[in-house]
């Protein structure tokens, strides 16, 4: 009797000590960190090490790593999502520190993702699932004679992928056919989300909010224009639509209830998913119209880890080719030119020579250190422009003056630490 | 009772508001069941979500068995049943002390705890989410069964005073002849006389604890999801998942409707012993 | 018994428990309001950086049109919630005592939502008034028509963030009545029914007076339920299309989770305990002075 309590007691704490000399790593949840997730006999095979890879909502990562590491650090690998590397590099070990670095970054990373991993001229690990919005829309019906006869009848050009916003805009005008049918899909839920969707209407009317120097350089009327053009494109979009995440917007297009969206390229395999899409094999893929906005995660070791070699390893292991090929099934977005250029994998995504294309007219989110608060701001301007509480012109007005507050705090904050060094 | 008119048509009309009532009171679970019960892409047909095509029990499956909501509903399992047992268990001892020992305090702790009941857990949630950071002690079931401690020993208090006072004292009076010491004196006569208080008391616990989402929110990790985030998680996810958010709801419901049977018949027993007389 | 002993007793019985609530409850509590004084934030809280401002947070509440909005829709809310629950309730609770008699079973049905969890409830009812895949949207759609963005609509919002409390919640308000109506003494009623009076009447002059205190007891424990309301809200609105629904509760956490101003939302949250003592207690005193009773005896 008390020796099987004994013996539980000593399974447990086995167990217990078995998962404490894991590697942990924490990432951002979606379909391929799950594939990660259920490949991981693989790496813990040949290092004989368990990983435990914790998967949370992209949108919370950036603060658990925060409050992580001011806890001292219980994790050996994070995944950063870019907007934050500025805030979060100091707890990184810079790449060329990593323990068996290559001597440079492969040059088989893409540009825009090595972009992604820097701040202030360094890298800060590896570029993981490269984003970039893509233009997903219904070529059924863009194919479709009648359609194609009545749009040119209407806007006096061919139906076609849009080139520029302004087409969009007439594309959805002209599909809006409430209540089973609409133009367009918004992102607009208070979130990361829709500051990108803020961000692309933004860049698309050239608007850019800072220069080099984190001074404001905002245009606040162009800054109105874009902001009163993406509410005009709201009439187009489906009743409820005011506060959508990608679920919403994704749901809506696989319903068949919206013609066109912009969204990233790991939603793109959902779409051909008989068990979830009622629009299977009608989607055609494109280079965003206006300029989108492209995001990559990097894999970066903090430098609290006191697992670094092993972490490096896991990271190369992530972001290897090899790996990769098996993880874009699950919506893994390559980082790799290689793997964007593989014609097993380009057969299977045909959009990712679209994507290839995209990355070059891609924009960045502002790089500045308090990045949560410019885009709290931004979010929250533009949702309550959205809903009504504000007009274009007050939206504008109100993001231009509180983006000129967050600079100053910046660079008070900035000078008192220069003058605190300097006492030393 | 005695208001009935004769005529059955008459008296069946007065049965009408209970049945719309009993319809508006059943129709949102009803909805729940009828969308558990469904394959998810069903729900993205027109009427897909309102008829009864597709019914096929693929959520549930996916929900027990991909998805493994057997962890968080064991998660909440052990986290409900320690701090019920820890609340019940304290809190007889305080309820029992309070309803025979008249001292110069008692009122004032009375008071006291009456004033921990209306602590809205909002405002224990920023200093527990703080304090459990500072001691290391997130996502584990210890910070968990404190926070919802919180709630349920109080109530478990307040609940079993009454059942306590109602029990005569002429026992206590017998065990004092017969030598029983305070301690005897409860653990063998008086706890199990108020055994129909404690294990309401028990149940009102479990299930406070069952419910609990704002403490689980800010508290918990990915170790230790409780049952009713990993509901939530479904809305989460890019897809908004309906279909087995539903089946998990209902399977989370079944301990909750095993309970409320039970339940009623106690709670009035309880709250019109407890006092409730006007 | 003599003084040691009973002391050592007092002590054996409460002991545990005071213990208890002192480490977790009120530990915590003062610990938060000592944090209201300070400027802590994330980062500042974390590497110890926090600066003593007394009353500063306080002050800056008092401006903040945000967090006299949540205030505001939290006193909007209990009142809302309460007297459209209490009516219903009461209305139901007399007519199932007075005019007819259901089994206790078909009760019980009455009474299944108040056992629902509130996450569930919350985003079931997001379900059922989703204007696009939906319950309502697809009833709207049978008839070819776009439904209504209910829960887009600032004020809409807010009314089926109440709707939902009703329906959960009503029962049991309506349990609590329905048990002091089961423990009236008949005679009166009979009395002045022997008087020739009618139902409404009866109700006016018998049976509401005698249920007062029943009443007041509801009322009561009603309140304290919703002040702890946050989970169906949040599940359900997430605070609303811009902050329609983001009651006191919802601001206090956004403070902690969306901005890490940890000391601005302890002060807000010591309002908030401050408040639903007060009101509470008010309550309590107020039901002890109708019963006239010792304040030893808790209701």
């Amino acid at each position: 009797m008390y020796l099987k309590i004994l013996l539980i007691i000593f399974l447990s704490l086995s167990y217990q000590v078995a998962y404490s000399k894991a590697l942990k790593v924490l990432a951002f949840r979606d379909n391929h960190s799950e594939a990660v997730k259920s490949r991981l006999a693989e790496f813990e095979k040949t290092r004989g090490v368990k990983v435990q890879l914790d998967l949370i909502a992209s949108s919370t990562v950036a603060t658990k790593i925060m409050t992580d590491q001011m806890a001292g650090g219980s994790y050996d690998l994070y995944t950063v999502d870019e907007p934050f590397i500025p805030k979060l590099s100091p707890f990184f070990l810079k790449y060329k520190d990593w323990p068996k670095a290559e001597k440079s970054l492969s040059s088989d990373f893409l540009t825009a993702a090595l972009a992604g991993t820097s701040f202030a001229g360094s890298s800060f690990g590896l570029p993981v699932n490269s984003n970039i919005y893509m233009y997903v829309y219904r070529k059924d019906l863009f194919e479709d004679p009648k359609e194609k006869h009545n749009f040119l009848n209407r806007y006096h050009y061919s139906l076609s992928q849009p080139k520029n916003i302004r087409e969009m805009r007439d594309i959805a005008e002209f599909f809006t056919r409430p209540p089973r049918l609409y133009g367009f899909a918004p992102f607009t839920k208070k979130s990361e989300g829709t500051t990108i969707e803020a961000i692309w209407i933004l860049s698309s009317f050239e608007v850019k909010l800072f220069d080099a120097e984190l001074n404001v350089i905002m245009d606040e009327d162009k800054a109105r224009s874009a902001f009163a053009f993406y509410k005009k494109l709201m009439k187009f979009a489906p009743v409820g639509s005011k506060s959508w995440h990608h679920s919403e917007r994704m749901a809506a297009y696989k319903k068949g209830k919206v013609v066109q969206i912009l969204t990233w390229p790991g939603f793109l395999p959902g779409i051909e998913n008989p068990k979830r899409s009622l629009v299977i094999g009608k989607s055609g893929w494109g280079v965003p119209p206006g300029r989108a906005v492209v995001g990559t995660w990097t894999l970066a070791i903090p430098k609290s880890s006191n697992k670094k070699a092993l972490a490096a390893d896991f990271a190369h292991h992530w972001t290897s080719e090899s790996f990769g090929k098996k993880l874009v099934p699950y919506g893994m977005n390559p980082s790799r030119s290689a793997l964007l250029a593989d014609p097993e994998l380009n057969a299977k995504n045909p959009w990712f020579a679209a994507l290839l294309k995209s990355f070059e007219k891609g924009t960045v989110r502002p790089r500045f250190p308090e990045y949560k608060k410019v885009s709290d701001n931004i979010s929250n301007h533009f949702t309550n422009m959205l809903i009504g509480n504000l007009t274009p012109e007050q939206c504008a007005k109100n993001l231009k003056r509180d983006l000129i507050k967050l600079a100053a705090e910046v660079r008070k904050a900035q000078m008192a630490k220069a003058s605190a060094e300097e006492k030393l | 009772m005695n208001k009935m008119p004769g005529n059955l048509i008459s008296r069946l009309c007065y049965y009408i508001p209970i049945a719309v009532v009993i319809g508006i009171q059943i129709l949102p679970l009803y909805v729940i069941l009828l969308t558990s019960l469904k394959e998810p892409i069903t729900l993205l047909y027109e009427k897909g979500a309102i008829n009864f095509e597709g019914l096929s029990l693929a959520n549930y499956s996916r929900v027990i068995l991909k998805d493994q909501l057997w962890i968080p509903i064991k998660t909440s399992m052990i986290i409900g049943i320690t701090s019920t047992g820890i609340s019940v268990i304290v809190g007889s001892l305080a309820a029992y002390g309070l309803a025979t020992f008249k001292f110069k305090g008692s009122w004032l702790i009375s008071m006291g705890i009456l004033c921990s009941r209306m602590v809205p857990p909002v405002a224990l949630a920023l200093p527990a989410f703080l304090l459990l950071r500072m001691f290391g002690a997130v996502d584990n079931y210890m910070g968990l069964i404190l926070a919802h401690t919180t709630f349920n020993l109080p109530f478990a208090i307040w609940l079993m005073i009454p059942f306590f006072q109602m029990l005569p004292k002429d026992y206590s009076d017998a065990a004092a002849l017969d030598g029983l010491g305070a301690w005897q004196t409860f653990s063998l006569i008086y706890f199990p006389l108020a055994k129909p208080g404690i294990v309401v008391a028990a149940i009102f616990c479990f299930l406070m604890s069952w419910n609990d989402f704002l403490y689980s929110l800010i508290l918990a990790g990915s170790d230790t999801r409780t049952a009713p985030l990993a509901i939530n998680a479904y809305m989460t996810s890019d897809q908004i998942e309906w279909g087995a958010m539903s089946a998990a709801s209902m399977i989370v419901l079944i301990p909750v409707l095993i309970f409320c049977r039970y339940l009623q018949n106690h709670l009035i027993g309880g709250l019109t012993s407890g006092g409730v007389k006007g | 018994m003599s003084l040691t002993q009973k002391k050592r007793h007092i002590v054996l019985f409460l002991g545990p428990a005071l213990t208890l609530l002192l480490l977790i409850l009120v530990f915590p509590i003062l610990y938060s309001i000592n944090l209201s004084l300070f400027n802590a934030d994330g980062a500042s809280w974390f590497n110890g950086s926090s600066s003593f401002i007394a009353f500063d947070n306080y002050i800056r509440l008092a401006t903040d049109t945000s967090f006299l909005n949540s205030v505001w829709l939290l006193f909007l809310y209990i009142f809302a919630t309460t007297a459209i629950e209490l009516s219903i309730a009461l209305v139901f609770a007399i007519y199932l005592d007075q005019v007819i008699q259901v089994p206790s079973w078909l009760r019980t049905l009455i009474l299944l939502p108040m056992f629902v969890l509130p996450v569930v409830s919350g985003l079931t009812f997001r379900y059922i008034f989703d204007p696009d895949g939906g319950i309502l949207g697809q009833l709207y759609l049978l008839f070819d028509k776009e439904a209504p963005d209910m829960l887009g609509n600032q004020l809409l919002a807010f009314v089926l963030v109440v709707l939902q409390d009703v329906w959960r919640m009503w029962p049991f308000l309506f349990i609590i009545i329905f048990a002091g109506l089961k423990s009236l003494p008949k005679d009166p009623i009979e009395a002045i029914k022997l008087d020739g009076a009618n139902f409404f009447q009866t109700c006016r002059y018998v049976i509401i007076p005698g249920i007062k205190g029943t009443i007041t007891v509801a009322i009561l424990l009603k309140i304290i339920e919703s002040l702890k309301a946050f989970t169906e809200i949040y599940v359900m609105t997430g605070g609303g299309p811009g902050e329609s629904t983001t009651i006191l509760s919802m601001y206090i956490i956004k403070q902690l989770t969306d901005f890490s101003e940890y000391g601005y939302g302890s002060a807000a949250s010591t309002l908030l305990l401050i408040f639903g003592v007060a009101l509470t207690m008010g309550l309590g005193l107020y039901q002890n002075r109708q019963k006239q009773q010792k304040p030893e005896v808790i209701i």
